[in-house]
């Protein structure tokens, strides 16, 4: 949550009760509490008494409420309110979002309550004895432990299997040239099973494979475009290209100068120039060319800095002095 | 300050209601009637006709009579469905230059859009004559399944009618604010819609002026037209085996051939047995021939059979997304004139173990709840509260084509979640986000609502980075990548300017006809 909340006031002038005010005020300033702090119920409320008060809370919460009206700062609060708000229903009228949200918030205040008391903590008894669990109790943890276990071997067999499957349609993919396709099923396999080595390996290599003859294709087909002066097809080629080799900065500025030039697309000109001068920031005639596209797009102030980072780079550059004369 | 008007834009009849000192009241247009056809017609002279007025001249100007432009708007022209209505519709329907749909009527183009704009048009005219007094905001309805894309067509529409459309709502949830109006009984009501072109389910539950939708599935494409053009299908056949012509090339024979069939079946839900009689529907070289066919009951149920099955198919998917069993439910509600079927009331009220509700009329309810919820919106009471949800999952397209679904369909909204991004390669600077809107685990078979690419990202090792992007959808159900905040932008829409230029178009042509 945002700082600023804490300052807001109430202000009479706005179209939202004051009463209503303040408690968002309140829940804002609140939002790490537990759950059920924050729908207003017991812990142990149970799913009627939880649906209630979201219903109740909602009536008050909700940006509808306030359809156009004049909430002033209040407006992004209320809706931050209401998504906490909505967060806390939907996590604790789910059973088991409940018990795990409801574990974790008691862990968490356990822990809050011992901490000032955190540096006697290395004499002995401060951990307090273990009540002893009955027979019936402990049976049925195990047997809840057990299942829980036959369960997840199940599972790991069955992602096992899906991994498998994933990896053998790659590699039939890769050996069909069909390399994004291949890398992508690679790598879902080693998401299924990130313990085979194998997949590892295999990934790495189909998708440098995958992304090199991309880009090898994408340039092809911007260099054919471009021959017969078709600037839109060639840079979407170039842009696409640059994403499957995102470190190479002669194609990001080869781009650009497209985008300027050709299509006049600045946007995307600026965007593109602007990655080549990240990559590579002492290329003078990367940042000539953006101080260019900025210039084009009468954003002076920046124009100006790029022309004279490119002069500083390379003294020589008469382009960059001639265009800067010009701002 | 003016009324906020409901509009209920049906496929093949739309119908406009108001709420006057608090209760709700559906608006009959200059011929007393409470539903307006939705369709628009050129004439030979040139002149543009809305309505009853359409439908009328529909026989004689098939090709220049627009009807159920509703199942095509927002679409892309490649796209199945689309395909599909070309096969089978009198007039012609033509690619635009951004993959969307237009259709020709008289030589002129025009967007779906600009279409159900000049219905809306309509709506706002009958509203205003009734009231009158000027009218300027309104609630339009769409299917709960429909996408972003033709959710903005939609709201688009609207602008080019003139109207500040203050929300898009689903039909079935009007339809349940409707039935819930006034109403303080704590209870979960199902609303079977089967309108003119779509079919939806919702499940609500209502308590203390709160209308919470628990769930919500639908097909965007199946709807009674499907029953027309089924009893079509079998009128052509049987004249086909009786008189052994073919009448599919002929566009007039075909519209009447529509028009009996629909007329049949609606007389097939009080009667068991209709006649359809077409003289001269046909001639050859032994002089006219007609056309007399006698459909009953058993046999429309015969062919429309598999249709209604399929709808209660969706209805129980519908009901396991929201974990809902059938004898939860203490309200069904039908919606939409094909309801008045027997078939699909009988099968409905086998299907959830009792008989639908009867109090509310299934062409106005929809158009009543639109106009709650405008009332509701702009007034200062807090009496009543709506809280809906996004029908379908939306989620991003991940490496090798997969779909990652970041908000399921059915989560309430206005609702923000967000999700951790990594690169895939070393020194990445950039990754390119696909936001797609769909239920297929393929994210090429997914709606792309539009895509962006976030830069400047720290040169590292491949997944070292961490990018956080948040997705936020509000309460009209549209959408926002937050982080470098775009607004994502619905493919196959029109841009501000197109609707600016459209707008003054359409000006200039009301301007022409005063004249």
């Amino acid at each position: 949550m945002k700082a600023s909340v804490v300052d807001l006031e109430v202000d009479p002038a706005l179209d939202l009760d004051p009463k209503i005010q303040e408690e968002l005020i309140e829940f804002a300033n609140g939002l790490d509490r537990p759950y059920h702090e924050l729908l207003g119920v017991a812990a142990d409320a149970d799913a009627r008494a939880i649906k209630k008060a979201y219903f109740q809370k909602a009536k008050r919460f909700h940006p509808d409420r306030y359809f156009r009206k004049n909430l002033g700062e209040f407006m992004p609060v209320v809706e931050t309110c209401f998504k906490k708000l909505l967060e806390a229903y939907e996590l604790l009228s789910d059973p088991a979002t409940r018990e795990e949200v409801q574990r974790g918030e008691k862990a968490r205040a356990a822990k809050a309550a011992r901490a000032p008391v955190g540096q006697d903590a290395a004499a002995p008894n401060a951990e307090p004895a273990k009540p002893r669990m009955s027979g019936a109790e402990a049976a049925k943890r195990l047997r809840r432990r057990m299942g829980g276990l036959q369960g997840h071997h199940k599972a790991k067999k069955e992602r096992k299997q899906k991994a498998k499957t994933f990896f053998e349609s790659g590699m039939a993919a890769f050996r069909s040239d069909r390399w994004l396709e291949a890398a992508g099923s690679v790598r879902l396999a080693m998401a299924f099973d990130p313990a085979n080595d194998v997949y590892r390996e295999e990934f790495v290599k189909v998708q440098r494979k995958a992304h090199e003859e991309r880009a090898k294709q994408l340039t092809r087909t911007a260099e054919g475009a471009l021959d017969l002066r078709n600037y839109q097809e060639g840079f979407d080629a170039l842009e696409e290209a640059f994403y499957y080799r995102p470190f190479d900065a002669e194609l990001a500025i080869r781009g650009a100068k497209i985008a300027w030039q050709g299509i006049g697309d600045l946007r995307k000109a600026k965007d593109l120039a602007s990655s080549a001068c990240e990559l590579e920031p002492e290329q003078a005639e990367y940042h000539r060319v953006l101080g260019q596209i900025y210039k084009a797009a009468d954003l002076t102030a920046n124009a100006k800095r790029e022309l004279e980072t490119a002069i500083r780079l390379d003294p020589k550059d008469k382009e960059a002095k001639t265009e800067l004369r010009g701002l | 300050m003016g009324h906020v008007i409901g509009i209920d834009l049906g496929t093949t009849n739309s119908c406009v209601a108001v709420l006057e000192n608090g209760q709700p009241s559906v608006i009959p247009n200059a011929g007393g009637y409470k539903t307006t056809p939705s369709m628009f017609a050129i004439t030979q002279d040139g002149k543009r006709l809305v309505g009853h007025l359409a439908k009328r001249q529909a026989i004689t100007n098939a090709q220049s009579t627009v009807y159920a432009s509703k199942r095509l708007i927002g679409r892309r022209f490649d796209s199945e469905e689309v395909q599909r209505a070309i096969d089978v519709t009198p007039f012609s329907i033509v690619e635009g230059p951004n993959e969307d749909v237009r259709i020709e009527v008289s030589g002129k183009t025009f967007t779906c859009p600009e279409l159900s704009a000049f219905i809306l048009r309509e709506m706002k005219r009958v509203a205003e004559e009734y009231l009158g007094e000027p009218v300027q905001e309104a609630v339009v309805t769409v299917p709960a399944h429909f996408n972003d894309a033709q959710r903005q067509c939609t709201k688009d529409a609207g602008k080019i009618a003139g109207l500040d459309v203050l929300r898009i709502l689903n039909e079935p949830t009007a339809a349940a604010l409707a039935y819930g109006f006034n109403r303080n009984e704590e209870e979960k009501v199902a609303i079977y819609d089967l309108g003119g072109g779509t079919f939806d389910i919702s499940i609500l539950e209502m308590s203390d002026g709160v209308v919470e939708v628990i769930a919500t599935a639908g097909n965007t494409f199946l709807g009674g037209e499907d029953f027309d053009r089924r009893i079509v299908e079998h009128l052509l056949a049987k004249f086909q085996e009786q008189e052994g012509i073919d009448l599919r090339g002929d566009a007039m024979a075909l519209q009447r051939l529509k028009d009996a069939a629909e007329k049949a079946k609606c007389d097939l839900s009080a009667r068991e047995v209709a006649e359809i009689n077409l003289p001269f529907i046909a001639s050859d070289d032994s002089g006219p021939r007609h056309l007399s066919v006698e459909l009953d009951r058993a046999t429309l149920e015969g062919l429309v059979h598999d249709i209604v099955e399929g709808t209660l198919k969706t209805v129980e998917q519908c009901m396991q997304d929201g974990g809902i069993t059938v004898d939860q439910i203490d309200q069904v509600i039908l919606v939409g004139g094909q309801t008045r079927t027997p078939l699909v009331q009988n099968r409905v009220a086998e299907h959830f173990g009792k008989r639908p509700h009867k109090g509310v009329n299934p062409d106005e309810v929809v158009a009543i709840g639109a106009a709650i919820q405008g009332e509701t919106l702009v007034s200062e009471d807090d009496n009543l509260l709506l809280l809906d949800v996004t029908p379908l999952s939306l989620g991003i397209a991940t490496f090798g084509g997969h779909f990652a679904r970041l908000i399921e369909r059915n989560t309430t909204v206005p609702v923000c979640k967000s999700h951790i991004f990594t690169t895939t390669r070393d020194n990445q600077s950039a990754v390119k986000i696909r936001v797609l809107q769909g239920e297929s685990e393929t994210a090429a078979e997914n709606d792309l609502l539009g895509e962006f690419v976030l830069g400047g990202i720290r040169p590292a090792r491949k997944g070292e980075p961490e990018v956080d992007v948040g997705f936020d959808i509000d309460a009209n159900d549209t959408m926002t990548g937050k982080e470098q905040s775009i607004t994502v932008n619905a493919t196959g829409t029109l841009s501000d300017d197109e609707i600016q230029q459209i707008i003054e178009e359409q000006e200039l042509y009301e301007v022409q006809l005063k004249e």
